[in-house]
C-alpha cells in the first residue's frame, strides 16, 4: 500500500508538471463529459411530464355532454366510485379575429390532484364574477394585461392574473372562478386509484378513462413520471458512452505518447526497485487523474452551461424547467464513466511500457519499430468493414439507419486510424529522400520514434476527425436550393397550425382570412396566391378545446412491416394548383389517385382503419417537404369517398422574400389567427458547422505541444 | 567473508547473425563488502553491460551472477526488483532523480517501494541526506539543484537503508573536477561503511580512489590491479592530493 501511494504521488506530481502534454486528451474528455452532462440534464428535463395532464392523479376521465344535469350526474357517479376527485370544467368560447376558440376553464388552484397543472405567474386568482386570469399567449391574442378588460362569452371580464399550466406551456386557456362560471361543455375528472379500481368503474359513469402513462401496475404512482425521465436521460448517457469510447481510443493513443516520453523516468523507477505492477500503476494513475480532472472540469462546464441555457429551453420543451432538478445519479455515473474510460485507455500503454526491459527504458532509445505492413493490413481490413457497415447501416433512400451497424462501422473506422498511422509515418519518411535536410531529419526522426509519433498522429487524426465529421454531416444536412421545406420565394399560410388537422371555419371567417392573405400578397412583387385544399375522410374527426378538427389525408411511405412514415400532406390537384406547378390537367391519368415525385411503397396515412395503396402517377417537382408537391386527384377523392376542405394559401413571389417580408407575413398571420411557414434557412446548422470548425482549429493549432 | 558481488564466467551477446555483438565474454569479478572496484576500458568494451548485469537490470547470456550469495538466474522479475530495492543502489551519469519528487522523496523512494511507511522512509531519507551534508536541500526539486548536488543526492538514494552493493556508471561524467572528486569521496566513504562498490569510469585519476581497477577490452577482463593488503592502506597519503 505504501509503495502504491508513493507511485500514485509521483504520477500526480508528474501530471501537475506535464499536464500540457496531455491537453488534447484532457480537452476532448472534458468536452465529452460536458456535452454528456448537458445532454443528460437537458434530456431529463425536456421529457414532457404526465403532470401536465394528470397532476398527481393516476387516472383522468373525460366527460363530454351537452346537458348540465347529465354532466353533474356523471361527476357525482365518479365521485361516489373513487371518493376524492378533482373536477376541471371546460367551455369553448369564440375569440374575435381567431379561428380557434378559447377555453374558459374552471379549476381549483388548491385541488386535490390538479395543483401541478396550474400556476399563477402574475396578479391573483380570479374569485369573483367578472374576473378572469389568462395565459400569456391569450393575453397577447386579446391584447390585454393584468388590470385590463376583455369581452369573453358575451361578457366583460377584468383580467386579474396571468396563469399557466407549468407542465404544458402550449395549454392556452382563461381561468374563471368556479362559483361564477357558466356551465361547462366538457369536464375532466382527475382521480387517484389502483388500476383494478379504475377498470371496474361502472359503465353508466360514462366518459373516457385514461391511465397515467407510468401507472400500469396496481401500485399507486408517486408523483411525476420520474422513471420516464430517468429512462430518457439514461438513453442519452448510453449514447454518450459510445462517444466516450471514441474519445477513449484517442486517449489511448495520447497515453502511448505520454508513456514514451516518460520511458527513461520509468526505467529509473524500475532501477530503484519498482515492479512491473508499480510501473503500470504510474500510467494507470495518470489516466485516472486525467479522467478525474476531465470529469470535474467537464461536469462543472456542463452544469454551468445547463444552468445558463436551461431556462431558454422552456419554449422548446413546452413546459417549465426546474434547472436544479437534475438526475444526480446519472451525473455521478457520467463522472465515474469518464474516470473509468480514461483509466481503461491508459491500460494498454501501461502494460506495454511495463514490459520494456529496464536497460532499454533507461537508454530512452526508441523501441525497434514493428513491421508496419501487419498493422496496415489490419487497418485496411477494418476500413473496408467500417465503410461496408456504414453503407449497409444507412439507408438514405428510405431515411432510416441501423444503429448497431452504424456504431460498428464508426468504431471500425476509428480503430483503423491508429493501426494505419505507422504506415503513414513510414511513407512520409520514405518520401523525404530528396527533401531539404531539415524536413528529411524531421520525418526520419518521426519514423525512428514511430511508436510515439504514430500514436500522436492517430490521436490528432481522431481528435480532428470528430469536428470534421460534424462539419461534413452538417454540410450534408444543409438543403440545396431545390430542397428544404419551401423555396425562398414561397410562403404557406395555414388555417390552424402545422399539424395535418384542419379546422372548419364558417364561410365568412374563411373569406376574411383569404382577404388578409390577399392584402399581404399585394405588398409583394407580382405574387401568385393559390388556395389550397386537403382531402379529409368525413368519418374522421377530432375534438380539441371544444372545436372540431379534421385529420387531412397524408401520403406515407412504408419503412417497415408496421411503420409508415409521413412524406407529405395530400393537397387537392385543382386546376389552379396544377397550373402553378406547370402541370397540364390533360396529362393526368384518370385512374391515378395521387400525383407525386415520392418513391417507395407509398400508402395513405392519417386515416382511421386500414387504407388501400394509392394508384400513383409520378411527376417531377422540387422536393420541398411542406409545399404542395403530393397531390390527390379529383377522381381519387371521389373513389375513396373523401371530401375537400380549405387548408390555406400558397403565396409565391417572383423574387426571394426578404426577412422583413417574412416578418410582416408572420405578423399578418398572427393577427388573423393563422400560421405561416417560410423557408427554413437552417441557421442552426451554420452555427454547428462554425463551432465544429473553430474547435477543430483549436485542436489542430494548440493542443499538441 | 562472503563476496557481495560475484560474476562467474559471465557472457553477454546482443543480436544474432551478422548483427551479433559479444558485449561480455567469460568475465569473472568478485567484490567484497567495503571494497571499491573501478572498471575501466575504451568505449564499447562492455563496462556498462557488466554493471547492468551485476545490478540485475539485464539478463546474461551465460555464466552466473551472485549478489550477497543469491544467484540472479532463478529469480523472477519481481524478486529481482525486490533485490534492487533492498540491496543494490545505482548511480548513473545523468538523469538520476525523478522529476516531480523532492530530494528527500527521491532518496526515500526505494524504502517506500519496499513498504516502509512514508514518515519512516522520509526520516531515513533525511538522515541519508544529512550524512552527505544535503539536509537543507531535502525539500527542493531536482530542477532546483546543481549537477553536483543531484549526483550526491543520487548517491544518498543508492546507499539509503541497508544497501550493500553500490553500482555507479560514470557518476562523474557530467561533473567538473571538483564535484567529481567530491562524488568519488562519497563513494569511498560509503564503501568504508561496508558497502561493496563498483564504479565505471574513464578517468584514471578518479579510478585511483578505488581499491582495485579492472580493465575491460572487447568484453574481456584483460587486466586488474592487485587487491590491496588491507583497508588501512587506503589511508596512506597520495601524491597531489
Amino acid at each position: 500500500m505504501t509503495a502504491r501511494r508513493a507511485v500514485v504521488r509521483w504520477a500526480w506530481r508528474l501530471f501537475r508538471r506535464e499536464w500540457r502534454q496531455q491537453l488534447l486528451v484532457l480537452a476532448l474528455l472534458t468536452l465529452a463529459v460536458a456535452a454528456t452532462i448537458f445532454g443528460v440534464s437537458a434530456t431529463y428535463n425536456l421529457v414532457p411530464s404526465a403532470d401536465a395532464r394528470f397532476g398527481t392523479a393516476t387516472h383522468r376521465l373525460e366527460l363530454d355532454r351537452a346537458d348540465r344535469r347529465g354532466l353533474d350526474a356523471q361527476v357525482a357517479a365518479v365521485r361516489a366510485w373513487f371518493g376524492t376527485v378533482d373536477v376541471i370544467g371546460r367551455r369553448a368560447v369564440p375569440v374575435p379575429g381567431s379561428v380557434e376558440p378559447l377555453e374558459l376553464r374552471t379549476q381549483d388552484p388548491q385541488g386535490a390532484y390538479g395543483r401541478p397543472m396550474l400556476a399563477l405567474r402574475a396578479g391573483r386568482w380570479p374569485s369573483a364574477a367578472g374576473e378572469v386570469a389568462v395565459t400569456d399567449a391569450v393575453a397577447a391574442t386579446l391584447q390585454t394585461q393584468v388590470g385590463g378588460t376583455v369581452a369573453l362569452d358575451r361578457r366583460a371580464r377584468t383580467v386579474v392574473g396571468v396563469v399557466e399550466n407549468p407542465g404544458d406551456l402550449e395549454d392556452e386557456f382563461a381561468l374563471v372562478a368556479r362559483a361564477h362560471a357558466d356551465p361547462p361543455t366538457a369536464v375532466t375528472v382527475l382521480v387517484r386509484a389502483t388500476a383494478e379500481r379504475a377498470a371496474a368503474l361502472p359503465a353508466d359513469a360514462g366518459g373516457r378513462l385514461e391511465a397515467r402513462p407510468a401507472c400500469h401496475g396496481a401500485v399507486l404512482c408517486a408523483t411525476a413520471t420520474q422513471s420516464e425521465r430517468a429512462t430518457a436521460a439514461a438513453g442519452a448517457l448510453a449514447l454518450a458512452t459510445v462517444v466516450l469510447l471514441l474519445v477513449a481510443l484517442i486517449a489511448a493513443a495520447g497515453f502511448v505518447v505520454v508513456a514514451q516520453r516518460r520511458l527513461r523516468q520509468l526505467g529509473m523507477l524500475a532501477a530503484v526497485g519498482a515492479t512491473s505492477r508499480h510501473l503500470r500503476l504510474v500510467l494507470l494513475a495518470n489516466g485516472a487523474t486525467v479522467g478525474a480532472v476531465a470529469a470535474v472540469a467537464g461536469t462543472a462546464t456542463g452544469l454551468v452551461a445547463w444552468l445558463a441555457v436551461g431556462g431558454r429551453l422552456e419554449p422548446l420543451a413546452g413546459h417549465r424547467i426546474d434547472r436544479l432538478q437534475l438526475p444526480w445519479w446519472l451525473i455521478g455515473a457520467t463522472m465515474v464513466l469518464a474516470v473509468v474510460t480514461a483509466t481503461a485507455a491508459a491500460w494498454w500503454p501501461a502494460r506495454t511500457v511495463a514490459r520494456i526491459p529496464v536497460t532499454v527504458a533507461l537508454s530512452a532509445r526508441p523501441p525497434r519499430p514493428k513491421p508496419a505492413h501487419r498493422s496496415a493490413l489490419a487497418a485496411g481490413l477494418l476500413l473496408v468493414i467500417g465503410v461496408a457497415s456504414l453503407a449497409a447501416g444507412i439507408d438514405s433512400v428510405h431515411d432510416r439507419a441501423n444503429p448497431l451497424l452504424v456504431i460498428a462501422g464508426t468504431m471500425a473506422i476509428v480503430l483503423a486510424i491508429p493501426l494505419g498511422s505507422p504506415l503513414a509515418i513510414r511513407a512520409a519518411a520514405a518520401a523525404a529522400g530528396r527533401s531539404p535536410v531539415g524536413i528529411r531529419l524531421a520525418l526520419r526522426d518521426l519514423a525512428r520514434h514511430r511508436a510515439r509519433s504514430g500514436a500522436a498522429l492517430a490521436a490528432i487524426s481522431l481528435g480532428l476527425a470528430i469536428p470534421i465529421a460534424i462539419v461534413i454531416a452538417a454540410t450534408a444536412a444543409e438543403h440545396t436550393a431545390g430542397e428544404g421545406n419551401l423555396s425562398d420565394r414561397q410562403l404557406l399560410f395555414r388555417i390552424g397550425d402545422a399539424e395535418p388537422l384542419v379546422p372548419e371555419p364558417p364561410p365568412a371567417e374563411l373569406e376574411r382570412l383569404g382577404s388578409e392573405v390577399d392584402w399581404f400578397a399585394a405588398t409583394l412583387d407580382q405574387p401568385a396566391v393559390i388556395a389550397l385544399q386537403v382531402a379529409v375522410n368525413p368519418a374522421d374527426r377530432e375534438g380539441r378545446n371544444g372545436q372540431i378538427l379534421r385529420p387531412a389525408v397524408v401520403l406515407g411511405r412504408q419503412v417497415s412491416e408496421h411503420t409508415v412514415r409521413d412524406v407529405g400532406v395530400l393537397y387537392l390537384a385543382t386546376p389552379e394548383l396544377l397550373g402553378s406547378l406547370g402541370l397540364d390537367p390533360a396529362t393526368i391519368d384518370p385512374r391515378a389517385d395521387v400525383l407525386t415525385g415520392q418513391t417507395g411503397e407509398l400508402r395513405f396515412a392519417n386515416l382511421s382503419g386500414p387504407g388501400t395503396p394509392p394508384t400513383v402517377q409520378p411527376i417531377q417537382l422540387p422536393a420541398y417537404t411542406s409545399a404542395p408537391t403530393s397531390l390527390v386527384t379529383s377522381n381519387g377523392l371521389r373513389r375513396h369517398g373523401w371530401q375537400p376542405r380549405p387548408a390555406g394559401w400558397l403565396v409565391a413571389a417572383r423574387t426571394p422574400l426578404t426577412g422583413a417580408q417574412v416578418a410582416r407575413a408572420r405578423q399578418v398571420a398572427a393577427d388573423a389567427g393563422m400560421t405561416v411557414e417560410a423557408r427554413d434557412h437552417q441557421a442552426q446548422l451554420t452555427a454547428i458547422r462554425t463551432g465544429a470548425t473553430a474547435t477543430g482549429l483549436l485542436l489542430a493549432l494548440g493542443s499538441w505541444p | 567473508m562472503t563476496a557481495m558481488l560475484e560474476l562467474r564466467r559471465v557472457s553477454k551477446v546482443y543480436g544474432s547473425g551478422p548483427s551479433r555483438v559479444q558485449a561480455l565474454c567469460e568475465v569473472d569479478l568478485t567484490v567484497d563488502g567495503g571494497e571499491l572496484v573501478a572498471v575501466m576500458g575504451p568505449s564499447g568494451s562492455g563496462k556498462s553491460t557488466l554493471l547492468t548485469i551485476a545490478g540485475s537490470l539485464e539478463e546474461l547470456s551465460a555464466g552466473e551472477v551472485l549478489v550477497d550469495g543469491s544467484a540472479l538466474a532463478g529469480m523472477t522479475r519481481n524478486q529481482r526488483a525486490r533485490l534492487r530495492r533492498r540491496l543494490i543502489g545505482y548511480v548513473f551519469q545523468d538523469f538520476n532523480l525523478l522529476a516531480g519528487l523532492t530530494a528527500v522523496e527521491n532518496v526515500a523512494l526505494p524504502l517506500e517501494l519496499d513498504g516502509l511507511g512514508q514518515h519512516a522512509a522520509r526520516a531515513a531519507g533525511v538522515a541519508a541526506l544529512d550524512e552527505l551534508g544535503l539536509a537543507d536541500q531535502a525539500d527542493r526539486f531536482p530542477d532546483e539543484l546543481s549537477g553536483g548536488e543531484r549526483q550526491r543526492i543520487a548517491i544518498a538514494r543508492a546507499v539509503v537503508g541497508d544497501r550493500r552493493l553500490l553500482l555507479a556508471d560514470e557518476p562523474t561524467g557530467a561533473l567538473d573536477s571538483v564535484n567529481g572528486e567530491a562524488v568519488m569521496r562519497l563513494l569511498r566513504a560509503a564503501c568504508k561503511r561496508g558497502v561493496a562498490g563498483v564504479v565505471v569510469t574513464h578517468d584514471a585519476q578518479l579510478a585511483s580512489w578505488a581499491d582495485r581497477v579492472v580493465f575491460l577490452r572487447d568484453g574481456r577482463a584483460v587486466d586488474q590491479t592487485a587487491r590491496p593488503p588491507g583497508p588501512e592502506s587506503l589511508l596512506a597519503p597520495r601524491p597531489g592530493r
